[in-house]
């Protein structure tokens, strides 16, 4: 998918990281000059200096070609036009706004725009990210390439009552062990992950954030 | 209609450059500053004027402009006072005989008679629009949605 | 006259002068800005309306703003995105009737009427009276 992500901050980081651990093509829109080089330096996407609620930049941006548009800025009414625009003006199918305030989010709604309170869902999961005891990082390997971690499933998590077998997981993280209730089980591809499982994670770095966000809802 | 009137604008921004445009196309001879030279990209290709950048008050700008005489000039940077200053030195220095300045102050553009200039007032423009349609929908006893002036 | 209630967002040059008029003219008006500063552009002699320091692109502002009861809204911020959001949500999401916004850039004002709102922009409005007056001053030979 070419993907269009407006913003900054540890948000679009996140956001980045995660569409590209998928292999999407992805071009990031941020007005601050410091911050578009620091991205450009860190993630392999392309960069676009300017206003993401500028037709001009959006179009820059590529997104006559866009097949997701997302506005994660501070602003509702940015994210509100930047959407707007790119679905009224290049005819983006799907966009996507992260809502400040949860209140605005009937509005976004009812213009066609996809809301994501941020408030409820990204600011929390990357707070939570701080403060994060989900994870405990047992044995790094292989010259610090491997890690070799212990997850406990809590809450719910994308991998939940699903089959190994039907999970995209990254082709360099493996779910070793699970322990569940005093047992310990080498999964197999029927094996299916639940709440209060504990799982060792062997990875290499470039999978193991995408592989704990399946196993946890969110990164680390 | 205005073939050949020579026309100084200071300021390139949004208006000075929506001007400077549109009495281009009409066949003004136009001498246009700012002290940024970015700004000149809002001018169309088709503006066959004078592009001069610097600082309107600094002399050798001064000295650039005033190699052709006006008919008119317009002030329409960013700031009032500046645009006052810059009216007077037309009129005075340059012997400009009408001058057109932007005053964004609505307070200010009620107490310039005294300098005689022709002054426009987007605030006041903009307030007395939206009163308008206000008052005249009150008018017609009418709770419709006003009309749009600009339509 | 029947006097309306009137919400004006954003009190620089122009909300204040527009809640200056208006408020003088006997409509009863509310002005909400982010910046308690701001207030201070209120005529203390024309205005006697009602000041809400709050940021109007979140709703709850515009309810304490009392917007259920509003006649008219008028976004008048600095920010162009500010203003046409406060509109929509004006309009769409409290019902109020009139509603409108203040543009700069002019080069989106079709996006805004494509969203049923109406413009108002000072730019526009300043370069036809610009115009007109140069006309005047140079075509009837002007005016000292």
């Amino acid at each position: 998918m070419k993907i269009i992500l407006i913003g900054g901050g540890r948000p679009i980081y996140f956001l980045a990281q995660a569409f590209l651990g998928k292999d999407h093509e992805l071009t990031i829109v941020n007005s601050d000059p410091l911050e578009c080089s620091h991205l450009a330096g860190r993630l392999k996407a392309r960069i676009v200096l300017g206003d993401g609620s500028d037709q001009t930049i959006l179009e820059e941006a590529g997104a006559r070609m866009a097949d997701l548009v997302l506005a994660a800025t501070p602003s509702d009414p940015d994210n509100l036009i930047a959407c707007q625009i790119a679905q009224s003006r290049f005819g983006v199918r799907r966009v996507v706004a992260l809502v400040n305030d949860p209140d605005n989010k009937e509005i976004f709604e009812g213009m066609g725009i996809g809301a994501i309170s941020t408030s409820l869902r990204v600011a929390s999961l990357i707070e939570q990210q701080l403060t994060f005891d989900q994870v405990t990082n047992l044995i790094p390997a292989g010259d610090g390439k491997v890690m070799i971690s212990e997850v406990t499933l809590a809450e719910s998590f994308p991998m939940e009552g699903k089959r190994i077998a039907e999970i995209d997981f990254p082709r360099d993280a493996l779910i070793a062990v699970v322990m569940r209730e005093g047992e310990t089980i080498i999964p197999r591809g029927d094996t299916i992950l639940g709440r209060g499982d504990r799982v060792l994670l062997v990875a290499l770095s470039g999978s193991r954030e995408q592989a704990l966000r399946l196993l946890t809802g969110h990164g680390a | 209609m205005l073939d050949d009137k020579r026309v100084l604008i200071v300021g390139c921004g949004r208006l000075g450059s929506q001007l400077a445009n549109r009495l281009n196309r009409e066949g003004c001879r136009i001498t246009i500053v700012d002290k940024d030279d970015s700004a000149f990209t809002a001018l169309e290709e088709e503006f066959q004027g004078i592009r001069l950048k610097g600082d309107a008050l600094d002399e050798s700008v001064m000295k650039e402009a005033h190699v052709r005489e006006y008919d008119l000039a317009i002030a329409v940077t960013g700031k009032d006072d500046l645009n006052l200053i810059l009216g007077l030195v037309a009129r005075e220095l340059f012997g400009v005989p009408r001058v057109i300045v932007r005053v964004r102050d609505p307070s200010r553009s009620d107490s310039l008679g005294g300098f005689k200039f022709i002054t426009v007032c987007p605030t006041n423009l903009a307030a007395d629009s939206i009163v308008n349609q206000v008052e005249s929908a009150l008018a017609g006893g009418d709770t419709r949605p006003f009309d749009n002036p600009a339509k | 006259m029947k006097s309306l209630y009137v919400i004006v967002v954003g009190c620089g040059r122009l909300g204040a002068h527009l809640a200056n008029l208006l408020s003088q003219s006997g409509h009863r008006v509310v002005v909400i800005d982010r910046d308690k500063e701001s207030f201070s552009n209120l005529s203390s002699e024309a205005f006697s309306g009602f000041k809400v320091e709050g940021d109007a692109s979140e709703p709850e502002t515009l309810r304490q703003a009392k917007i259920g009861q509003a006649d008219l809204l008028i976004a008048a911020t600095r920010e162009d995105n500010v203003n046409i959001m406060v509109a929509l949500v004006a309009k769409k999401s409290f019902g109020v009737k009139n509603v409108m916004a203040r543009v700069y850039d002019t080069r989106r004002e079709g996006l805004y009427r494509e969203m049923g709102l109406e413009t108002v922009s000072p730019i526009l409005l300043a370069g036809e009276e610009f115009f007109r007056l140069v006309y005047k001053a140079l075509d009837a030979g002007g005016e000292k």
